[in-house]
């Protein structure tokens, strides 16, 4: 049986104090590592909301200015005036644009819908397309390619008549890839389901295992895309990837060194107070 | 209380169906290669068709791009998991992005045809006569060039007609595209392959000014004899998981095996071609140069030494590529090399 002598107590006290300061360094070392790491993540996720909301939005922007430039560039030309060339002349006039046009696939309408042109950089985009009258734009995903495509449509004149110029721009894994930045993974989603992702195929495999929709967490976030909020509107999952600021081991090496000093002052002062207590009692017996 | 158990078994039950279904999914690999209907990557185009991904659980998708550096850019941009391109081509890009790696050879023979308009039969006799013209080419950018620009810029240097004497359009690898600009006048000659080439020249759209796939023609040439297509992928893709390049190497092989056992017949048969026009002229094309395909995928260092030469040759004046080394980009880990 463990028998305390009178002389262990300042020992005891010691060794109990010791561990008390250790206890209070562990549960601050937690609390300041999970604010940090906290905040860290609250930043980059803020930061991340704004800089994609930025981009999204000039995306928007970009596509709207590119289609009202080529559909001005194809009347500017007269080239849909003659009904018996205009198909020639348009393939003629978009394959020596290269890829510098912003939308790979085109179609040009009358307004009954009669398919009078078409074009495709690549490889043919022809989804299923409903717009209400005076709608410009939708979305539509493609069976052949399980793209998710914007398409912008617009007024087009075609010698003697008005038609429509659709355009076609896929929101691919390339897009994602090209617009995510290192620390932050994209992936969108419409309908419910994931199309693309800055990860490629890949990273489609992987959300199909982790997620069933996009979900605002501690580390993601969505963004809608800019325009009219409906069921139709694709969504932006953005996760971010970056390491923690604070790991445990950045707690721990401060924390053992504050704590080894902590008990060599300790010991130190113990040793003080012993000696001095030594002292005191040859004083004592002496006199 | 038994509701709530029960509720919580269901849901654990779907879980592990689901994620049961996803996993039994076959693995999906997508593949960019400048076409379609490009003879250097029928390879690519009949993996699917003879079932070569499904053997090895597998579901190959395959992504036309109007040229080389624009197969490898969806590559690089995550669009598809690999490219086949001409060597040439992706040596270009590597000399700006370092994750560019081959892993297969594709593609033994380069069947480069410049096809020069029908209406300048009498005008145009040399390539000298072209000097001024307007080009069709497979390529989208200055810094990264294509196979076929490569090939272009070459053969106008040997002919007396420095780069920048002749005005160039990117129209791409289509046949629609190259048989509209030449019949339509927006361009004097395009440099293509075959089959385009022989459909070019049976109606009567272009003909052959030089065309690569003649031997005698292409001595006149130094490395002419280049890696025309190579499996291309990503080396930091590779250091994550090499399972999927493995995988990819292995249908290849199954495919390249098929057709080195297979009749020009069965092939086209495979590739499905309805017209009997265009199946007889595929059959011709097969039958005429039967090395076209590599046997096993597995890198020849003869070749390699000559594609390096043709790449140096071909991009004079840049001190990049001067200094470039070929086996800096060449990982034979899966197929291996010979002589």
């Amino acid at each position: 049986m463990l028998r305390i002598h009178a002389n262990n107590l300042p020992t005891l006290r010691l060794v109990g104090l010791i561990l008390l300061i250790l206890l209070c360094l562990v549960v601050e070392g937690i609390w300041v590592k999970e604010l940090a790491n906290s905040k860290a993540r609250s930043v980059h996720l803020s930061s991340a909301r704004e800089h994609y909301a930025v981009v999204l939005a000039e995306l928007d922007r970009r596509w709207g200015q590119e289609a009202f430039n080529l559909k001005t560039r194809i009347e500017s030309q007269n080239i849909l005036d003659d009904p018996k060339g205009r198909n020639e002349q348009l393939q003629t006039f978009l394959i020596s644009q290269g890829s510098s046009i912003e939308f790979p696939s085109l179609r040009i309408e009358k307004t009954t819908g009669e398919v009078i042109a078409a074009y495709d950089y690549t490889n043919h985009a022809n989804p299923k397309v409903t717009l209400l009258p005076g709608q410009l734009s939708t979305w539509v995903r493609s069976a052949a390619d399980g793209n998710l495509y914007f398409v912008i449509r617009q007024f087009i004149w075609l010698g003697k008549e008005n038609g429509y110029l659709l355009l076609f721009k896929p929101l691919d894994h390339s897009l994602l890839t090209q617009t995510t930045y290192p620390g932050t993974r994209l992936s969108l989603w419409w309908k419910g389901d994931a199309t693309a992702s800055s990860d490629g195929e890949d990273g489609l495999r992987s959300l199909a295992t982790r997620l069933q929709k996009p979900e605002i967490s501690k580390t993601s976030l969505v963004l809608m895309w800019p325009g009219p909020v409906s069921d139709n509107t694709p969504k932006l999952l953005v996760e971010i990837l970056s390491d923690e600021l604070l790991e445990t081991g950045d707690i721990v090496k401060p924390m053992v060194f504050l704590l080894l000093l902590i008990v060599t002052l300790a010991i130190g002062f113990s040793a003080l107070n012993l000696e001095i207590a030594g002292r005191a009692k040859e004083t004592t017996e002496d006199d | 209380m038994k509701t709530s158990i029960l509720k919580l078994l269901l849901t654990a039950a779907c879980l592990l169906s689901w994620q049961m279904a996803i996993s039994a999914e076959p693995l999906r690999i997508a593949i960019s290669v400048p076409g379609p209907g490009a003879a250097s990557y029928y390879p690519i185009e009949l993996i699917s068709r003879i079932g070569a991904d499904k053997a090895e659980g597998a579901e190959v998708r395959v992504v036309f791009s109007p040229g080389g550096p624009d197969a490898l850019n969806q590559m690089l941009n995550n669009n598809t998991d690999f490219a086949v391109t001409g060597l040439p081509a992706a040596m270009s890009l590597r000399l700006t992005d370092e994750r560019l790696v081959a892993i297969a050879a594709v593609n033994d023979l380069p069947l480069y045809a410049l096809m020069v308009r029908q209406a300048l039969k009498n005008e145009v006799k040399s390539i000298a006569d072209l000097k001024g013209r307007t080009l069709g080419l497979h390529s989208n950018s200055v810094s990264n060039k294509s196979t076929s620009q490569q090939v272009l810029e070459l053969l106008f240097r040997r002919g007396g007609v420095p780069p920048g004497s002749y005005r160039i359009v990117g129209i791409g690898r289509r046949w629609e595209s190259e048989a509209l600009m030449l019949k339509t006048g927006a361009v004097d000659a395009v440099i293509g392959d075959e089959p385009h080439a022989t459909h070019m020249a049976a109606e009567k759209i272009a003909f052959p000014l030089v065309h690569l796939g003649n031997p005698e023609m292409a001595r006149l040439y130094a490395g002419a004899g280049f890696l025309r297509g190579a499996l291309i992928a990503r080396s930091d893709k590779l250091e994550k998981d090499s399972g999927k390049t493995e995988l990819m190497v292995r249908i290849l092989k199954r495919t390249l095996a098929w057709i080195s056992n297979h009749t020009a017949e069965e092939f086209a048969n495979a590739m499905a071609i309805t017209d009997p026009d265009d199946r007889q002229k595929l059959i011709a094309i097969l039958k005429k140069y039967p090395r076209q395909y590599s046997k096993d995928g597995a890198f020849s260092s003869r070749q390699l030494r000559e594609t390096e030469i043709f790449f140096i040759d071909s991009q004079a004046g840049n001190e990049l590529a001067q200094n470039f080394r070929i086996n800096s980009m060449i990982n034979d880990r899966w197929v291996g090399r010979r002589d």
